[in-house]
């Protein structure tokens, strides 16, 4: 039962600013799993806007997302999708 | 006298993981910051102010000036003092040239530093504008310089972790708020600072260990200050509440957990038992508080806050309570009417 993590490539166009940002953090929050998104060896709580933002993902840059919990498998393939699929730019 | 116990928490199931030591302070960060504690009269950054300082090692480059260049530590910071200078006014300006055309041809040097306001050499001047290496003056003497340098490198340089919570300076004590999503945490440092306390840091806390023991947090700088209140969103505590409402780091000295009542959980209600937290090898007190209806976790923080104080003063409550109250039992225990002794 080890956590799940996933190299991922943010695709949202302007980066991670504010509005995708706030949406990642919903999303993240649906689920029951705990969510750490790492940039750069910086590893913030993926269901806090404030570490997400202070992040400044942008866009092409590789992010990894680590996902413990029952709903892990679901939770990691939505916010893969989310970012690789620049949703919300 | 009753037995404390003591549990030890783990930290790993509090915090985010250590965030990697940085691959090095930059130049430009380095003689910025330290531009007041250094003096720094003139700084030329010849370009070179992305060069990045990697180690918390100073060097005197005493020994490569007089020509021995066997172990030159040349990916230190340089600070030349007056046995460098003097040394380097008893020889020649070819040879001055020559030297430093060799010691600046080195990879990685970061910078040189002169110290006690002294003018950097032409021959150096021109050696480091040629391989853009900056070069600074410090009205410092030497020692000093190297002291305040290894001392601010050590601090970029200290074990970190990251965690998920709230900073805040709560009468002097600077307590940590951790507990999970959307529990209060915000909330409740917004509480605190309504009622004249100071915030370090909301969502993302980094803890680092100083070479004295210290425990210090503060956050990174892009949100410093800000505070995210779920309904109002992002909010400017400096310019709302003003500049009594914020600063930049503090001593951590308190932890406390907001949780989600659980029934079955069996919270301390003695506060005999210690429980902690070791942090980076340093043991923090550690406290878990149930978030129920209709209590106020901000006025409950105040008083462990206060509490912690009392007991760093001397005066641990609990402890004195406990001793009353089994002197209290021990004048009320008549053995004759039990019967056993």
């Amino acid at each position: 039962m080890a956590a799940i993590r996933k190299k991922v490539t943010v695709q949202q166009k302007y980066g991670l600013h504010a509005r995708p940002a706030s949406s990642f953090v919903k999303l993240a929050r649906v689920f029951e799993a705990d969510i750490i998104l790492e940039k750069n060896g910086e590893r913030v709580n993926g269901k806090s806007i404030m570490g997400v933002m202070m992040l400044a993902v942008s866009r092409g840059e590789t992010v990894y997302l680590e996902v413990d919990g029952p709903d892990r498998e679901r939770a990691c393939e939505r916010l893969k999708s989310f970012l690789e699929d620049g949703t919300d730019e | 006298m009753a037995r404390r116990r003591k549990e030890i928490v783990n930290v790993e199931e509090l915090s985010l993981g250590g965030t990697k030591p940085p691959v090095g302070v930059t130049v430009g960060e380095m003689f910025a910051e330290m531009e007041a504690t250094l003096k720094l009269s003139s700084v030329e950054d010849n370009g070179g102010f992305d060069r990045r300082v990697r180690g918390t090692e100073i060097n005197r480059p005493g020994l490569a000036i007089a020509g021995y260049f066997d172990r030159f530590s040349h990916r230190q910071v340089q600070v030349l003092g007056m046995t460098e200078l003097s040394y380097l006014a008893s020889i020649t300006e070819r040879k001055r040239s020559d030297i430093f055309n060799k010691i600046t041809s080195y990879d990685g040097l970061p910078c040189f530093v002169v110290a006690r306001g002294r003018r950097p050499p032409p021959a150096l001047k021109v050696s480091a504008r040629n391989r853009g290496i900056p070069v600074a003056v410090s009205g410092r003497r030497t020692t000093d310089v190297i002291a305040l340098l290894s001392d601010h490198l050590r601090d970029k340089f200290a074990p970190r972790l990251a965690f998920h919570g709230d900073l805040l300076d709560v009468y002097g004590v600077g307590v940590l708020i951790l507990g999970p999503a959307a529990v209060g945490k915000s909330e409740c440092a917004l509480d605190l600072i309504g009622r004249g306390h100071r915030i370090v840091a909301d969502d993302v806390v980094y803890v680092r260990r100083r070479i004295t023991g210290e425990l210090v947090g503060d956050t990174k700088e892009s949100i410093r200050e800000h505070i995210e209140i779920r309904g109002l969103g992002v909010l400017n505590v400096k310019q709302l509440f003003g500049i009594r409402a914020v600063r930049k780091s503090k001593n951590v000295e308190l932890i406390v957990k907001i949780e989600l009542l659980d029934p079955k959980e069996d919270y301390d209600r003695t506060g005999l038992d210690r429980t902690v937290v070791n942090i980076l090898g340093i043991e923090a007190p550690f406290i878990v508080i149930p978030v129920v209806p209709g209590k106020s976790i901000s006025s409950l923080v105040e008083v462990a806050a206060l509490d912690y104080l009392l007991k760093r003063y001397g005066f641990d409550a609990a402890r004195v309570f406990n001793e009353k109250l089994r002197a209290e039992i021990a004048t009320n225990y008549q053995p004759d009417k039990k019967g056993k002794p």
